[in-house]
């Protein structure tokens, strides 16, 4: 004789072994609205489990986007909008940045270690269309920026092939570019790239350096792998229209908030605003950016879990009703049970473990398509990343256990509370 | 025929014994097919809302009959390439176009030329940086409804002569002139002393920009202040009720005959109608409409499956009911419409719980709220369709296992 309290403590004792037995025989006697009932959870799980990998794989390389820029930086840019992205009427007449700014804020900024600078040239120059092209092959989706040489090495972007500017075509505004990775596969498949010639909006150049590709993306698409960059001396001569500037300065360790200081300060006062007036200029670090998009994308994730949950809540509704069943198609059983010495709480554990079968399996099944899914789409549409993490993947098999043992409590509990006496009499 | 519908009649009948008798069983199978009548309805819900709020907000802004005829329209919307070259090729909209395109209109269409631009605006009392200013004629008010809290438009003379008067958005009102009369007072624009004659009703937002930011003055007194403007945009309105595409032709053919272009020729403008002004709410509700859609229809799979199982086992515990009823006379059609009314019931008696629990959640979110919330006739027709459907499927299988079973062997079932 065991003491009660010894078999409670133990994870599955040999009772809950045995329950667990009946509950298998039980789910085998049922087949077709076991399957189904299982049928239930694998829809449930799936939904959750897909519509969650996808949310947070769009999470991660968003975050790895944003962190793409330079996590120390912080970046000035006069508008509130991204550089590619026309302003609204509130931002309209801000006077864009100099690029000589660059250099006052390394000068006099002590939190500062280097000041990179971007010219954005706009996708219509000159009267064209913003094209690059190789030979024969184009590239319509491209954008072109002016680069100091020492702005790839604050944004940490490394060579892939080549070398970036020297500083004497940079002095000279020579006709060279560094390419990103994407414009490089589209215009160059399967061949060098370094020293052949690329045109871009009709003026050619020479090509320097190629960029390794860029970590994350909004949905597996980093635009900075589209971008061509050019001596900033060369974009001013080459394309007036060119005057949107983004600055990133590289802040000194643990310098961050006095750095973040130093330029406002100085940005106010190059761009000559009074005490009084607010700054006409937006001071933003990839870790702001990426603040600010979770706080939308969870907004967005947790509106649409909810509505997959609403899948979870039907497969758990099919268990509790075939518990229910269950329960009553075995009354008598129960009644014989009770009247051979099984405790109301064994009962309820018989009851509760068949459920929790059913739902596990069905959570096990559904991760799996889950996950079979999530490759095959990821494998056809390589840009929405599905596969689940494992996390989401354990999670999803917890989650179902838990939502088959709430929804076996009730059926359970009316097991538990048959009346042995009354449960013989019936046929 | 008279003998389907008796069979129907007492499909129904003796289903709805059924599940009478086996309430809770069903009421489990109504719930989840409640669940997910809700969710397919909420969403739809939802989204009409959001297009019937932009609708309503555009349509204040901008009529539905509306279209604008300018050098390059929707700029936005236009690839690189088309855009580059419709920036090379078109011609900008001049004066004389506008008054060829005015004095052509021959009662099918009424024209506003206008133009556009950003200024910092000032009074005594305020400031506001960067607003749009309009400069345009009396027409607009033909085109653009245009509901003012006090004042009034500036009238055909006072357009004619470029007066320097302004009509004022709220947001600009409440800036320049705070907690006092605008009507009367003086605004600077670019240096220039514009008297305030009207203010318009707040309009709020749409698509994130304020419909409240706008000052609007004659086309005239616009073109001394900054200059004739490189090229117009032309508000028109069709005058026939409904129908904007005689209205769009003819302005094309005006502005083409006026530019001397050949048949086959290209236009050296734009014609762009109204649905693009609209068209961004209308994609972001498509959008999210096509990510949370599959997302409902899982939940009516699921939904389908667990009313799959209660029939399922409706079926089995009366197997030897149904054996008898078949020994004295009883047809396999009998046995299979009955399984099927009784799923179709379980899934119409869930999916209308479901609708009403839709309409009561958005009838308090309205009122809370204050938002147009309500569920459409067309939804809950395609809801209802959808439950019964899903109901129907649900029944095959178990009304064939019905059908299937072998007279002799049910009649031995315990």
């Amino acid at each position: 004789m065991r003491a009660p309290h010894k078999r409670r403590s133990a994870f599955l004792g040999a009772t809950d072994r045995m329950a667990f037995g009946f509950a298998v025989d039980s789910i085998l006697a049922n087949g077709a609205r076991s399957v189904l009932a299982i049928a239930g959870i694998v829809i449930g799980i799936v939904t959750v489990v897909l519509i969650t990998s996808v949310l947070a794989n769009a999470k991660t390389q968003v975050a790895a986007l944003f962190q793409g820029l330079g996590t120390d930086n912080l970046i000035a840019y006069h508008l509130s909008q991204d550089p590619y992205s026309p302003p609204t009427d509130r931002e309209a007449n801000r006077k864009p940045m100099e690029i000589g700014f660059a250099d006052v804020i390394e000068r006099l900024s002590l939190n500062v270690e280097e000041v990179g600078v971007q010219l954005i040239v706009p996708a219509i120059v000159n009267g064209r269309a913003l094209i690059a092209s190789a030979g024969r092959i184009e590239n319509d989706s491209c954008f072109a920026e002016g680069s100091a040489a020492r702005t790839f090495r604050v944004i940490e972007a490394p060579l892939a092939e080549g070398r970036v500017f020297t500083p004497l075509e940079e002095e000279t505004g020579a006709r060279v570019a560094v390419i990103g990775a994407s414009v490089r596969a589209s215009l160059f498949p399967g061949i060098n790239a370094v020293g052949k010639e690329i045109r871009v909006a009709g003026v050619a150049f020479v090509v320097i350096g190629v960029l390794a590709p860029r970590p994350g993306g909004v949905f597996g698409e980093n635009r900075q792998d589209s971008v061509i960059s050019m001596p900033i001396r060369t974009v001013q001569a080459i394309f007036p229209d060119a005057r949107n500037v983004l600055i990133y300065s590289k802040t000194k360790e643990g310098r961050r908030q006095e750095a973040r200081q130093d330029i406002e300060t100085i940005l106010r006062r190059l761009r000559g605003l009074a005490p009084d007036s607010p700054n006409d200029f937006q001071l933003t670090s990839p870790d702001q950016i990426i603040a600010v998009f979770n706080q939308v994308g969870n907004a967005i994730g947790a509106a649409t879990v909810a509505l997959a949950g609403i899948s979870l809540f039907i497969g758990a509704i099919g268990i509790g009703n075939v518990m229910v069943i269950s329960v009553t198609e075995r009354t008598r059983e129960i009644g014989i049970r009770r009247a051979l010495g099984a405790t109301q709480a064994s009962v309820r554990r018989q009851f509760l473990i068949e459920a929790g079968v059913l739902s596990g399996v069905g959570g096990i099944l559904g991760v799996l398509v889950a996950l079979a899914i999530g490759f095959l789409v990821t494998l056809i549409l390589p840009r929405y990343d599905a596969r689940p993490p494992w996390d989401a993947a354990l999670a999803g098999v917890a989650m179902s256990v838990v939502v088959g043992l709430i929804a076996g409590y009730v059926p359970a509990s009316r097991a538990a509370s048959v009346d042995p006496i009354e449960a013989l009499h019936r046929d | 025929m008279p003998s389907a519908r008796l069979l129907i009649a007492e499909s129904f009948s003796q289903a709805f014994r059924v599940v009478r008798e086996y309430r809770l069983r069903s009421a489990l199978g109504a719930l989840a097919m409640a669940a997910a009548v809700m969710a397919l309805a909420g969403i739809s819900t939802g989204l009409e809302v959001l297009e019937s709020f932009a609708a309503r907000t555009a349509a204040r802004t901008i009529g539905s009959d509306v279209f604008t005829v300018s050098k390059v329209g929707q700029r936005g919307r236009l690839g690189r390439r088309e855009l580059a070259r419709k920036l090379e090729r078109n011609v900008a909209i001049s004066r004389s176009d506008a008054r060829f395109l005015d004095a052509h209109g021959d009662g099918l269409v009424i024209y506003a030329p206008s133009a556009q631009r950003i200024v910092d605006i000032s009074s005594v009392f305020g400031k506001l940086q960067s607003v749009p200013i309009t400069g345009t004629t009396f027409a607009i008010t033909r085109i653009q409804e245009m509901a003012l809290a006090e004042g009034r438009f500036f009238s055909d003379d006072e357009s004619q002569r470029g007066e320097a008067v302004a009509v004022i958005g709220e947001e600009i009102r409440a800036a320049c002139f705070p907690n006092r009369r605008a009507l009367g007072e003086t605004l600077r624009i670019a240096g220039r002393a514009f008297r305030v004659i009207g203010v318009q009703e707040a309009m709020g937002q749409l698509g994130g920009q304020s419909q409240d930011r706008y000052v609007w003055v004659p086309l005239a007194a616009f073109e001394r202040t900054f200059g004739p403007s490189a090229s117009l945009q032309m508000f028109a309105k069709s005058l026939v009720a409904g129908e904007t595409v005689p209205a769009e032709d003819r302005a094309r053919a005006s502005l083409r005959a006026k530019r001397n272009l050949y048949p086959g020729q290209e236009d050296t403008f734009d014609v762009v109608t109204p649905d693009a002004a609209r068209s961004f709410v209308f994609t972001l509700s498509r959008s999210l409409s096509a990510a949370s859609m599959p997302i409902a229809i899982m939940s009516l799979l699921a939904a389908f499956v667990v009313v799959t199982n209660t029939t399922l086992v409706s079926v089995a515990q009366r197997t030897r009911e149904i054996g008898i009823r078949r020994a004295v006379g009883a047809r396999r059609a009998n046995i299979g419409g009955e399984v099927l009314a009784e799923s179709f019931i379980v899934s119409v008696v869930g999916a209308i719980a479901g609708l009403a629990l839709v309409a009561l959640l958005a009838a308090l979110a309205s009122s809370l709220l204050g938002l147009p919330l309500a569920l459409a006739p067309a939804t809950l027709a395609r809801s209802l369709v959808m439950a019964s459907a899903a109901g129907l499927l649900s029944g095959a299988f178990p009304a064939v296992r019905a059908i299937r079973a072998d007279v002799l062997t049910s009649l031995r079932a315990d």
